[in-house]
């Protein structure tokens, strides 16, 4: 809104603003605007001003802000950051102000020094901008994050304690069922070996799970590591880990050189042991797996691809595999517990980075997982 | 073989300490075997045999009323000087804390995750601890 003042009078050194344009730009707005003098003096408020604070203009103008707000304003609000804007500085605070009628409100203050017609600081422009809304959703957004938070670590905590305190009854049916299976190899009843191998089958499905499901919880549990990562090590280590498999399908895993990422060595072993784990487990029967790592620079990051020789994934479950639990195949062809994939999504998403699945040419999976470089 | 008198199996799990008396036979054990299902029970075989010590304590941490590593805290002074017991930590705990409060103790010399296998029983009975556990 266009706002034009007439001054009755005019003292000696004021500067009247005759173009309008430039008077509306500076009077113009949703903020609190004024100008003192040197002495603190409102020499010009906007209308937004006298709103707030309730005043006429004859009220305010010509007035100290001591004599407009009361002293107990303007000495701890004011005062001292006047004096320092005259001084030539840029202030800016935050502060609560209790206006009339609209109550308690979080503002932003601004002064400036004013600059006169000869480079000189006549006075200071200050502008004050009522932020409640922004600090009331602020607040809103903090309690909602911090409840979240508290929710999300209750329900680590309630899986965590879950799995740990399964896993010895787990334990104890895989043992003895184990036993009864060795007493009951040779012999005539069938069905009882039959029977065991069920309930043994069974222990063992229960105990990958609640190792897999610990083995998400913690990665979310726990701060990533942001240090240099050579995934080359990472891929001795895991190739490591995985000798017994690897000996028994005759598996060949081709590593190229692979680069040193940013990020948590423990979590990028998870990842990298789950991806090769699945490449050789899901190959057609009598299919030697082919498992071939490779990564390529990607801008800021790194494009880690695993790719295999095996059944692949047809398009429309390659985003499904990433959800928690989702099996693709019954027991029967391909065991897994459906938390693989899902583990390695959230270190992916842990790194910053994330994880897609494209086909081969081959009809196999390539793997591709998007990690930040080192810096 | 290096232990072949008298294990001590500490552990509130019944059906594990019978699984782990069978695996230790298995692995070639033909001496006593001892169970106690609490911490206190084990203090009080220990206090009232000082002539029969265990030459292995089997150890298991999460026991109602005293933990395993109060156990062999209060249980220390019994364990070592003329008779020198060796314990080792059999638990279903596989948490970094356990393991560090394990390791912080002198009297543990090792720290095996359940269950016991015959592999790791032979391995104990010959006398081959893990101090890095």
């Amino acid at each position: 809104m266009l706002e034009v003042h007439q001054r009755g009078e005019l003292k000696a050194g004021e500067v009247y603003l005759e173009n309008q344009y430039l008077q509306a730009l500076t009077l113009t707005g949703p903020d609190l605007q004024a100008v003192i003098d040197r002495d603190y003096r409102y020499r010009y408020v906007n209308q937004v001003y006298l709103d707030y604070w309730q005043k006429r203009r004859d009220e305010v103008e010509g007035l100290t802000i001591a004599e407009v707000l009361g002293i107990e304003m303007f000495e701890p609000h004011f005062k001292a950051n006047i004096d320092r804007a005259i001084d030539g500085a840029n202030i800016t605070f935050d502060a609560e102000f209790d206006f009339p009628a609209l109550g308690k409100r979080f503002v932003r203050v601004s002064i400036m020094p004013a600059n006169g017609r000869y480079e000189n600081i006549i006075g200071a422009v200050l502008r004050i901008e009522d932020i409640s809304d922004l600090k009331e959703t602020e607040l809103s957004l903090r309690q909602a994050v911090h409840l979240l938070e508290e929710k999300k670590l209750d329900l680590q905590r309630f899986i965590y304690i879950l799995s740990h305190d399964l896993r010895e009854p787990v334990n104890t049916i895989l043992n003895f069922s184990n036993l009864l299976r060795e007493r009951f190899a040779e012999g005539g009843d069938v069905q009882v070996r039959k029977f065991l191998e069920f309930v043994y089958k069974g222990g063992e499905r229960m105990r990958n799970l609640l190792e897999d499901l610990l083995k998400y919880v913690r990665v979310d549990s726990n701060e990533p590591g942001r240090g240099p990562v050579p995934l080359d090590e990472v891929f001795q280590e895991v190739k490591q880990d995985l000798s017994a498999v690897l000996e028994r399908t005759q598996a060949q895993i081709v590593c190229e050189p692979l680069p040193i990422v940013r990020g948590d060595r423990h979590m990028l072993r998870v990842l990298l042991q789950n991806l090769i784990e699945n490449a050789i487990k899901f190959v057609a029967p009598g299919v030697v797996p082919q498992v071939v790592i490779s990564a390529q620079a990607e801008g800021k990051n790194w494009q880690l691809t695993v790719s295999d020789n095996g059944i692949g994934v047809k398009e429309e479950h390659r985003e499904l595999i990433f959800d928690l639990f989702k099996r693709l195949h019954s027991r029967k062809h391909y065991d897994g517990t459906g938390l693989g994939l899902a583990t390695c999504r959230r270190i992916a998403e842990l790194h910053g980075g994330r994880i897609w699945m494209t086909a081969t040419p081959q009809g196999g999976c390539g793997f591709h997982v998007l990690l930040p470089k080192r810096k | 073989m290096a232990i072949s008198q008298r294990i001590l199996l500490v552990d509130d799990n019944d059906a594990d300490n019978v699984y782990h008396e069978i695996v230790l036979r298995r692995a070639g054990y033909k001496g006593e075997v001892v169970v106690c299902e609490s911490g206190e029970a084990a203090l009080d075989y220990l206090r009232a045999n000082p002539d029969r010590p265990p030459e292995l304590v089997l150890l298991d941490i999460n026991m109602p009323g005293m933990d395993g590593f109060e156990f062999a805290r209060t249980a220390t002074p019994y364990l070592t000087g003329a008779a020198t017991a060796t314990v080792v930590m059999l638990t279903s705990s596989a948490s970094e804390a356990d393991r560090r409060k394990a390791k912080a103790l002198a009297v543990i010399r090792g720290y095996i995750i359940k269950p016991l296998t015959e592999y790791t029983a032979g391995e104990l009975l010959a006398g081959r601890f893990d101090d890095n556990f």
